[in-house]
């Protein structure tokens, strides 16, 4: 029985250690080209809309994708954001696409809310992203922040760790940081969660080296 | 000098009526019409601006702690997209405009983030 234990536990750190962001880890930059990869099937996708400015900036970015490969799309935001809802829709439909789900998720804090409250609500926001994440099986999640977008990261970490380890977890930081990473850009950048940390200054970069410059996105 | 410019600015705002909106979806329209856009340093103001081209003043809030909007005004300022500022050198600043030249804003390349995903994702 302790050798079974063993063996697991073992099994499990393998895992882990398999499932690690070794080329951000590394400090590897990804070679960008204009050529589009050939992918036998499409990707499906989770994307984080945060509201306010978030939604717009990860609307702005989504128009640099190719739409067809990352399909279909399911879109998370938070149960009270009824414009990123909207604006959700309106992109979607100004790109002529229709392979778009919206699934709201609970917020873990609301405004004035007390924080020993929040903690449950927290609690409450990372299980309705766990059950969602289980059910769509995405192979990529995006997410720009807010705090939003870290529990749907999480929950996406345990599956690349007991499903699928090619899913793929990317953080883009706001073209407002330039000096600066946000609250979500360094949870994400410090534990090995996000497999890419895209900023869009070099000043950043510098300052945060297993990020990744892409320069002025949106 | 800051002085004589405050003088002015307070001569002149005997004759100007300000009209105050709540949050429009057509804050487009009143952009396009002004032909100076003083704003606060909010990234989505400050792009939609530049992109159209028009002259921007951006009034940093420096009584806010560790005030991350601040890095992007100071950025674009340093660049010369925008000219930035804070709340008791508005006057000074607004004097500086007819002097100073924009730099046009860049094209951005969300293409770039196409190719980055296309690359990342196995």
């Amino acid at each position: 029985m302790k050798i079974l234990i063993l063996i697991l536990l073992c099994l499990l750190v393998l895992r882990f250690f398999v499932v690690l962001p070794w080329n951000r880890l590394l400090r590897k930059k990804i070679t960008l080209s204009p050529d589009t990869k050939k992918r036998a099937s499409q990707r499906k996708a989770i994307i984080v809309l945060g509201s306010g400015g978030h939604t717009t900036e990860m609307l702005n970015l989504l128009t640099g994708i190719d739409l067809a490969q990352f399909t279909p799309r399911h879109y998370i935001l938070s149960e009270t954001d009824k414009i990123s809802e909207t604006k959700g829709h309106n992109f979607e439909e100004s790109r002529g696409q229709n392979n778009s789900v919206f699934h709201r998720i609970p917020r873990s804090r609301e405004v004035l809310q007390s924080y020993s409250s929040s903690i449950f609500t927290t609690i409450k926001s990372i299980f309705a992203c766990i059950k969602l994440v289980i059910t769509i099986r995405p192979d990529v999640v995006l997410t720009n922040g807010p705090g939003t977008g870290f529990p749907v990261c999480v929950a996406a970490w345990f599956l690349k760790f007991f499903w699928n380890r090619n899913l793929r977890i990317i953080f883009i930081e706001s073209f407002c940081r330039v000096t600066s990473m946000s609250l979500t850009g360094k949870l994400l950048y410090y534990t090995p969660i996000a497999d890419g940390i895209v900023v869009q200054w070099p000043e950043l970069e510098r300052k945060y080296p297993m990020s990744q410059n892409l320069g002025q996105l949106v | 000098m800051e002085n004589s410019s405050q003088n002015v600015f307070n001569q002149n705002i005997r004759s100007f009526t300000p009209e105050i909106f709540e949050y429009s979806s057509s804050f487009g329209e009143y952009l396009d019409k002004a032909d100076l856009i003083i704003s606060h340093s909010g990234a989505g103001t400050i792009l939609d601006v530049l992109r159209r081209g028009k002259p921007c003043v951006v009034v940093v809030n420096d009584t806010l702690l560790h005030n991350h909007q601040a890095e992007l005004a100071t950025a674009m300022n340093e660049n010369g997209y925008l000219l930035s500022t804070i709340c008791s050198e508005l006057c000074a600043t607004l004097d500086k405009l007819p002097t100073t030249h924009f730099n046009p804003l860049p094209k951005s390349h969300p293409e770039l983030f196409g190719q980055y995903l296309d690359a990342i994702v196995p």
